[in-house]
């Protein structure tokens, strides 16, 4: 089913992989910068310790995905537990935000056993190979500022009545206090109204504890709330990005209340009830920084200048002005803004990505050129204002909003202005010429203070539908297990290439958390076509040598693969964690080493 | 004790022969301290001669229908005996009418009250180096003080009085202690006090036997009197901890060779096999007690005493082993506030954490300006870290503990306030001031922009460091004419009277502040020129603009077409 082979290369691709980069590569673990880790390798089922590894490092209590995945300077992992299932032992039971105490991710040796996939009772915890997991606070805990019962990440009606449940906690950002002891932990609740809570931190022999807690307030009139607050970052300046996933469209948003019945869509009537008011359908979907974020009052400011998609999560280049997002859904595209100032996200350009594959099928190997189409340059004040006219119309025939053809207009040029860019943004971009075709693109990041020829990873929970259709710009095989992508930064943090990385389920190009990594003697047979499991290194004590098993197996266990890839975060050391949703029974949290270039 | 080194002395050879002692008919200087729970237990002590029945008569109301049996401890050289009586299972929060009993002979009725069971409002005052006045005794230095700032202490009517070592000044003359608390009994008779020993408390001769008689025998240090000097109490939302600094004085060894304590010995330290022995139980028992407090829901505030201070200027050093051993767990466990005597002087520092000062860490006081004397400081400049500094006033240290505050004040004989602050927690949880009154020194600074020639438009990066004796929680820097701020740290940004913008920020309040921003260069055919940049100033929230050493720079910038030559 694979097509890897390049002779059947489609004439005229004119695009090379950008290995010239590869003197670029800066230090850190020596990690290897040439060729795709995809490609490169041959079938020879010899480890090379070299080469790049996969290494489970927690598995999720049942029913819970990896959220909320941060890693701090100092090396503290900060991991959520969101919608985990109510039969498992408390505190496994309700959505939580948590550390891992004990681990220091800078000390994570290059190559340690993995985490065990789960049995029995241990499906129901949350599972380390290092540290121990330890909750923070559970959703719906009383907040310490809060004079009327209010609690952690639960958003209220204007009447005052809980809207949400505070259970799905996702992004965590810290931003550091004014000693190495001291924290505000930003959390994201990915919810209905959404909201974002900050905890107040402060550790003491050597575990953080919570010192007081808060949620965010967002019914300033410029904000007016938030939506499904998902991934995010935290921007070089110290400022939490979070990301409201927007899935709605402004038709479905005016449509009659007998329409919306029909169509089972309420979010117009969640978001009256919220305000007190209608609602507006473009005061959603943007990045959300949080302001002040140390200060006594943390302030939430929607990026207008960022436009308006399905942001997963944002994150800033070390440049301080270039930035990537992508967009959650089906159908969707990935996008850059590059402020005109650093460390100042309200005015800028934006533009979206148009991605061109090279020759092949494979999605397991096939990567894609990408040409940025410049939407609109844009600044907040403006597009605010552009945003404010929709404030507060009722649902019906008479309401205004930016219409499938004006978006269209505004594509071609007759558009008096350029709110279409930044109000409707996926549609405007498709308009355009952007690529609309990625599927469910989650997580973004790079490692802090990345450099020329260091990757940007992307998550794509699942390679399928308008990627693996015969249409369009992408048509690549499905792979129902996903795959995390690398782009390459060049001289001026800008990315032009798209490669797999890390490749999820049966096709997978790496794999590891054997249980013979902990235990050589296990004689399992699990992970047998796993070329570049750590475990399979001769360390001398012949064990493992060249074990027997991994030369004549023929499948990957899925369990030793990665699935629907979500959070993404790369340490400092260029290793990348990943974190799924909804992958295996257990979701797991990975460590991927991209390895060295042994030339290098 | 035996095989520890220290024998209980005999008197010195070279002691001269005491004058003759006071005579008293009856029971004296009564006194009282806490017993182990300060809300039900008070422990009374008085002197007197030998007697057959010792009690002390007490009852909430007047009618003094309850007893106790008073404990005799005899005290060497003395011809009186120090009485101990324990008053147990008392109510919470009550005023006792209390009277010693001595074959008859009866001492005044004194008024003490317990601990209310969760007081959250309360007051203490405190000092060191308090005395008597007593022209018998040869050593004795003047205390002519002594006595009016024992009425200034009476007059705040505190809940709790600390007595922060050297008492009494006895210094092996053990009439001098009759006197002390014959003379203040106003005062103590009336007020509980809580004592720690000072170097003065191992007297020549005597070594700690008049103190633990008279003093450490009334603490709930948990064991027999000569087991340890430390103890810890908890009065409403407060953990008190009570400490010996005076434990490995140097002994001397007498013609008898018995090892006896030197008049000299004073600030002389032996770090031998018997005070290792004695710190580190006494820091295991500090760092528990801390450890609980810490763990206590009841508990807000922790305040710990003893007479040798670990921070001060004065011309007794610091004792900086001390320093380095309790200043690790008064950092650990947020201690609040530490308060010491023995430079008879009174310096406040900054926060201190991590030895050194900052915007939160534990407080610490030295007040030795109980009534004895006065002495100078070891350099003319305060020291970074001191908030304010006297020697030429004798007063009294007085907290006034709430539930969100402990408010500190050093006030004088003749009712000056000297120095006055708060100690609060942060939204860490870590202790904190919060100061009215604290003049801001911005000691040291520096500005760096990168370059010193940019050509039009450029954009330069400015960093600004600040160093001030006290948080400083605004900056403002200045930008010259055709500049502007672009990115950054700051806040805001509004034309000044010299044509350029001032640059506002806002920082966590901190004595050290770090900040960036990004200015823009003009550009045109105008912009050609040379600018200056700064001065940066900077303020707390109570004080004018100071400005700020080393923030002034000079910059050339060359229009777009000229080239840049440096």
């Amino acid at each position: 089913m694979t097509d890897n082979d390049r002779s059947d290369a489609e004439p005229g691709f004119p695009y090379t992989r950008r290995d010239a980069l590869a003197v670029l590569t800066t230090g850190l673990l020596g990690l290897r910068a040439s060729g795709t880790a995809a490609a490169d390798h041959d079938a020879s089922h010899e480890h090379d310790e070299d080469a790049p590894s996969l290494t489970r490092l927690a598995t999720m209590a049942a029913g819970s995905e990896v959220t909320g995945l941060f890693v701090t300077r100092q090396g503290d992992l900060f991991v959520n537990q969101q919608d985990p299932s109510d039969d498992n032992p408390a505190p496994f039971d309700r959505g939580a935000i948590g550390v891992v105490d004990g681990l220091d991710t800078r000390e994570l040796p290059e190559e340690f056993p993995s985490q065990p996939v789960p049995e029995g009772a241990e499906r129901r915890r949350v599972q380390t190979v290092r540290g121990d997991y330890r909750v923070l606070a559970n959703g719906g805990d009383p907040v310490t500022n809060g004079t009327g019962g209010e609690r952690l990440g639960v958003a209220y009606s204007v009447d005052g009545d809980p809207m949400t449940t505070g259970q799905d906690a996702d992004f965590n950002g810290f931003v550091p206090g004014d000693d190495p002891d001291t924290g505000y932990l930003f959390t994201n609740y990915e919810s209905k109204p959404g909201m974002v809570s900050r905890l107040t931190l402060r550790r003491r022999d050597g575990r953080w504890r919570v010192v007081a807690s808060r949620n965010l307030g967002f019914r300033a009139e410029d904000v007016q709330g938030t939506w499904h607050n998902c991934f995010g970052t935290v921007s070089p300046w110290g400022t939490p990005l979070s990301a409201e996933e927007y899935d709605s469209y402004a038709a479905a948003w005016y449509q009659s209340a007998e329409a919306r019945e029909a169509a089972g869509y309420d979010d117009p009537e969640i978001y009256r009830a919220y305000l007190g008011y209608w609602g507006n359908p473009y005061r959603y979907g943007y990045v959300v920084e949080v302001e002040q974020p140390t200060s006594d009052d943390p302030t939430p400011k929607k990026r207008y200048a960022m436009g308006s998609c399905a942001p997963e999560n944002a994150v800033v280049m070390p440049d301080e002005r270039t930035v990537y997002f992508g967009d959650d859904g089906s159908g969707t595209t990935f996008y850059k803004f590059v402020a005109d100032e650093p460390r100042d996200l309200t005015s800028g350009t934006l533009s979206a990505a148009k991605a061109i594959q090279e020759p092949g099928r494979d999605a397991a190997s096939v990567g894609f050129a990408l040409e940025w189409i410049e939407l609109a340059h844009g600044h907040e004040e403006q597009v605010e204002s552009w945003v404010a006219e929709y404030d507060r119309q009722e649902p019906g025939p008479t309401a205004d909003y930016v219409t499938p053809a004006e978006v269209a207009a505004w594509a071609a040029g007759d558009a008096p202005d350029d709110r279409a860019a930044f109000l409707e943004t996926r549609l405007a971009a498709t308009m355009t010429g952007a690529t609309a075709e990625f599927n469910k693109m989650e997580g973004v990041n790079v490692r802090p203070d990345a450099e020329p020829g260091d990757y940007l990873y992307v998550a794509m929970s699942t390679i399928e539908g308008t990627m693996s259709d015969d249409a369009g710009d992408i048509r690549v095989s499905e792979n129902g297990d996903g795959i995390v992508y690398r782009l390459q930064l060049d001289e001026d943090f800008d990315v032009d290439w798209m490669e797999p990385a890390v490749v999820g389920g049966p096709d997978a190009n790496v794999c590891g958390g054997c249980p013979y990594d902990a235990s050589p003697a296990a004689g399992s047979e699990v992970c047998r076509d796993c070329p570049y499991n750590p475990g399979n290194a001769d360390d001398g004590d012949g064990l493992m040598g060249t074990d027997p098993l991994t030369t004549d197996s023929t499948a990957v266990d899925r369990r030793n693969a990665i699935s629907h890839p979500d959070n993404v975060v790369v340490m400092a050391d260029g290793r990348v964690l990943i974190g799924e949703d909804n992958g295996h029974q257990n979701d797991m949290l990975w460590v991927y080493n991209p390895g060295r270039d042994v030339d290098g | 004790m035996a095989g520890l080194g220290l024998t209980l002395p005999t008197f010195p050879t070279s002691a001269a022969a005491p004058p003759k002692p006071d005579t008293f008919d009856g029971p004296v200087g009564v006194h009282h301290a806490f017993g182990p729970v300060p809300s039900t237990d008070l422990n009374v002590g008085f002197s007197g001669g030998a007697a057959a029945v010792a009690r002390v008569e007490y009852s909430p109301d007047e009618s003094l229908t309850q007893t106790a049996t008073a404990e005799p401890l005899p005290l060497p050289g003395e011809e009186l005996v120090a009485y101990r009586a324990a008053l147990r299972e008392l109510t919470p929060g009550e005023t006792y009418h209390v009277q010693a009993f001595l074959d008859g002979e009866r001492s005044p009725i004194f008024e003490v009250s317990t601990a209310p069971a969760d007081a959250t409002s309360f007051t203490v005052t405190a000092w060191g180096d308090h005395g008597v006045e007593d022209p018998r005794n040869d050593y004795k230095r003047g205390s002519e003080q002594a006595g009016p700032n024992r009425e200034l202490a009476a007059s705040l009517d505190p809940d709790v009085h600390l007595g922060i070592g050297d008492i009494s000044y006895a210094d092996g003359y053990p009439y001098t202690w009759d006197r002390y608390f014959d003379a203040h009994e106003s005062f103590f008779g009336n007020t509980v006090q809580m004592t720690v020993p000072g170097n003065h408390e191992l007297e020549p001769g005597q070594g700690f036997a008049q103190y633990d008689g008279r003093l450490n025998a009334l603490m709930p240090t948990g064991g027999d009197r000569f087991d340890h000097r430390w103890y810890e109490f908890r009065y409403g939302n407060t953990q008190f901890v009570g400490l010996n600094t005076a434990f490995d004085a140097c002994p001397l060894v007498n013609e008898e060779g018995n090892e006896y304590i030197t008049r000299d010995a004073d600030d002389t330290y032996c770090p031998g096999e018997f005070s290792t022995a004695i710190h580190a139980r006494q820091y295991r028992f500090l760092e528990r007690t801390l450890a609980v407090a810490d763990a206590d829901p009841r508990v807000t505030w922790i305040v710990c005493y003893h007479h040798s201070p670990v921070w001060t200027s004065g011309n007794h050093p610091p004792r900086r082993g001390i320093r380095e051993s309790w200043g690790r767990l008064y950092d650990e466990y947020d201690v609040d506030l530490v308060l010491t005597g023995h430079n008879h002087s009174y310096e406040r520092s900054l926060p201190i954490r991590n030895e050194s000062p900052g915007a939160h860490g534990t407080t610490y006081v030295v007040n030795g300006t109980g009534g004895t004397s006065h002495y100078g400081f070891d350099t003319e400049e305060p020291p970074r870290w001191t908030v304010v500094r006297n020697n030429e006033h004798y007063g009294v240290t007085a907290l006034d503990v709430t539930e969100h505050r402990l408010d500190v004040s050093y006030i004088t004989l003749d009712g000056t306030v000297l120095d006055e602050f708060a100690v609060l927690k942060d939204e860490f949880g870590r202790p904190t001031q919060a100061d009215a009154g604290v003049p801001l020194r911005v000691t040291d600074g520096s500005r760096s922009q990168g370059a010193d020639a940019f050509t039009g438009g450029q954009t330069a990066r400015i960093e600004l460091t600040v160093n001030a004796n006290t948080p400083v929680s605004a900056v403002r820097d200045a930008l010259p004419p055709g500049w502007r701020p672009i990115a950054g740290d700051h806040v805001a940004s509004e034309g000044n009277e010299d044509g350029g913008q001032h640059v506002f920020f806002e920082p966590a309040p901190d004595t050290f502040q770090a900040l960036t921003y990004f200015a823009e260069a003009p550009s045109g055919p105008d912009a050609t020129g040379r600018y200056e940049f700064g001065p940066t100033v900077a303020r707390t929230p109570s004080s004018d603009w100071v400005r700020v050493p080393s923030t002034t720079e000079t910059a050339v910038v060359a229009g777009p077409s000229t080239e840049v030559r440096r």
